[in-house]
């Protein structure tokens, strides 16, 4: 310590004493023992110093969130105390970070949780305990084990001593990650009360969550699908995603099966949820083959979601996303024919015969001549006869149209081409 | 499902039809387009059957004699400007032909003017002598026309020579 006297020369002193002629030569003293200015040093308590493949790395246990597992997209609760270590104040503002690391160092693909600003000065050998409630991981976080990394002083912002860790740098202990680990979950998208089942196809998925109300529909028509979306993980499934709905001759979703319905999902779905969806007049295409038909739901089919490893096993989140129902229903086709016919039957066998046919002249005709004739066409069956087809006037010497002893000859293809039972566009029937 | 509707159209009876009796059958879906769940069903036959008429040539106004060689038909639409020619002169001969069928006579067929001592044509023990091969082909109801059903008939003429 130097102190100054009459450091303003407003006096005019004589010549000194101890020094020449110059009175202020000895104003200027200094004291005979020295002292010791210290700085703060942020840290954590009951940090150690480890070290990994990584390299060195403060470690505490007063890092902590009370959760073990958290879902991603979900908030936790993040406590740590902060210590300064040095003697000296510790000045506010200063900021710290909170991260979650897949590993003991501060490095990149870790993720900022937090930046809390410090508005109150820290007395030197001081401990605060802060609490920082809902930090949330954010959603699409890839699912597995984490830990908390606080790094105070993030701003660099308070002028430390020397650590009391060692070495001439104030802030190398200012970056500790917790002891204990936490995991975040993912999202998985699935079908609730699903079984897995196996046939010769292999193994599947079924749930009785899938279903038409209709046992029996016809081809070209359309039906009402409903299904449950169940997101069996903790984390959060984030919009947007695609659902598809097909029709399948067995369980398995594969080559041959028809695509009814893709529906873009766009709300999030939180962990451990479920959702009913229904997807309305879903069209049964019209050159569908009759028979028995599953549905089966593709959640996800886009493979938009990050799926945490599926609860039904295996690495891949995506096994349960195809599920089929575990329900069939019938696909009807068409049925063309000529109404109001009666099964017949002469020594060529059975035939049919119908008054819906007729001719004009209605008896005799002249070979070469014009005939004209009149018949109705039905569709007798549950499915549109969708266009174009053709139907064809013959005459025979019997009444069956065959190329045996007595040839039925071919007249005249039929004109009409149409689309017959189509809910909205069928002809008006005629009286 | 249930829906149907009426179709019609005119159709030809091909003019090489046999004459007879026929039914009229209806083939829907004749190209087999559609997956039906009933395919037996797709052939229906009108309840009556329909007869179908071949043509009928003959001369106008003939009528049914009979002489001591059998029946022969007569009519006055044949006829020459002449009752006597010399032998190896020409002879002009004019004769209405008639489709008294129902059925079109399609062309080409042959007519043939031929002299006779009776009246009977073709007969092994009065052989006739062929004078010429009717130069006349036609089709008694071309297609575009109107067909008629009968009665269609239409003047032929042509000169032969007498041997």
């Amino acid at each position: 310590m130097i102190v100054k006297v009459d450091s303003g020369s407003h006096l005019v002193e004589q010549p000194s004493a101890d020094a020449g002629s110059d009175g202020r030569a000895n104003n200027t003293v200094a004291a005979t023992t020295n002292f010791d200015v210290n700085a703060p040093d942020l840290t954590l308590p009951n940090r150690a110093l480890l070290n990994d493949s990584g390299g060195n790395y403060q470690a505490s246990f007063q890092i902590f969130t009370p959760f073990n597992f958290v879902g991603a997209g979900t908030p936790i609760d993040v406590n740590y105390q902060v210590q300064n270590a040095g003697s000296g104040v510790a000045s506010q503002p200063w900021s710290n970070q909170v991260w979650i690391s897949r590993d003991n160092h501060l490095d990149g693909g870790d993720i900022l949780l937090d930046t809390f600003t410090q508005t109150s000065n820290m007395l030197a050998s001081s401990t605060l305990s802060i609490l920082r409630p809902g930090l949330v991981i954010p959603i699409n976080t890839p699912p597995g084990t984490y830990r908390l990394i606080v790094k105070l002083d993030s701003g660099n912002q308070v002028v430390e001593q020397p650590s009391v860790d060692g070495g001439s740098d104030g802030n190398t202990n200012n970056t500790v990650v917790s002891t204990v680990t936490f995991d975040v979950g993912a999202p998985d998208l699935t079908v609730p009360n699903r079984a897995l089942l196996n046939d010769s196809g292999g193994n599947y998925q079924a749930s009785f969550q899938i279903f038409t109300p209709v046992n029996f529909v016809g081809a070209g028509t359309p039906i009402d699908v409903n299904y449950q979306v169940q997101n069996n993980g903790s984390g959060v499934a984030s919009q947007p995603w695609s659902n598809q709905v097909w029709i399948s001759r067995d369980n398995h979703l594969d080559a041959g099966d028809i695509l009814l319905d893709t529906f873009t999902q766009t709300s999030n779905m939180v962990g451990l949820a479920s959702v009913g969806i229904i997807r309305a007049g879903l069209l049964i295409p019209a050159d569908t083959a009759p028979g028995t038909y599953h549905l089966i739901v593709k959640l996800d089919s886009g493979n938009q979601v990050v799926e945490q490893p599926s609860v039904d096993g295996g690495s891949d989140g995506n096994t349960n996303n195809t599920v089929v129902s575990t329900v069939t229903f019938d696909v009807g086709a068409p049925d063309l024919t000529v109404p109001n016919r009666a099964l017949l039957n002469d020594s060529g066998g059975n035939y049919q015969a119908s008054f819906q046919i007729t001719t004009s002249p209605p008896n005799v005709v002249g070979a070469g001549q014009l005939l004209d004739v009149t018949y109705r066409v039905q569709n007798a069956g549950l499915g549109v006869a969708s266009q174009p087809w053709s139907n064809q006037v013959w005459i025979s010497r019997d009444n069956h149209l065959d190329s045996g002893e007595h040839p039925a000859q071919h007249v005249h293809p039929d004109l009409q081409h149409g689309r017959l039972g189509e809910p909205r566009h069928h002809p008006a029937p005629d009286s | 499902m249930g829906d149907s509707y009426t179709a019609s159209g005119s159709v030809t009876i091909a003019a090489d039809t046999a004459p007879g009796a026929y039914h009229v059958l209806v083939q829907t879906d004749a190209g087999s387009t559609l997956t039906e769940s009933d395919e037996t069903n797709n052939v229906v036959g009108a309840p009556t059957s329909l007869n179908v008429g071949g043509p009928d040539l003959t001369i106008q106004g003939s009528v049914q004699l009979n002489d001591g060689g059998g029946n022969y038909r007569s009519s006055f639409q044949i006829f020459t400007p002449f009752s006597f020619v010399g032998s190896g002169s020409t002879l002009d001969v004019s004769y209405q032909v008639l489709n008294a069928g129902l059925g079109v006579a399609s062309q080409p067929w042959s007519n043939q003017v031929w002299l006779s001592r009776d009246n009977h044509p073709r007969q092994r023990r009065h052989p006739h002598r062929h004078l010429r091969a009717d130069l006349q082909s036609a089709r008694q109801h071309e297609h575009g026309r109107p067909p008629r059903r009968a009665r269609d008939s239409g003047q032929h003429s042509g000169r032969a020579t007498t041997a």
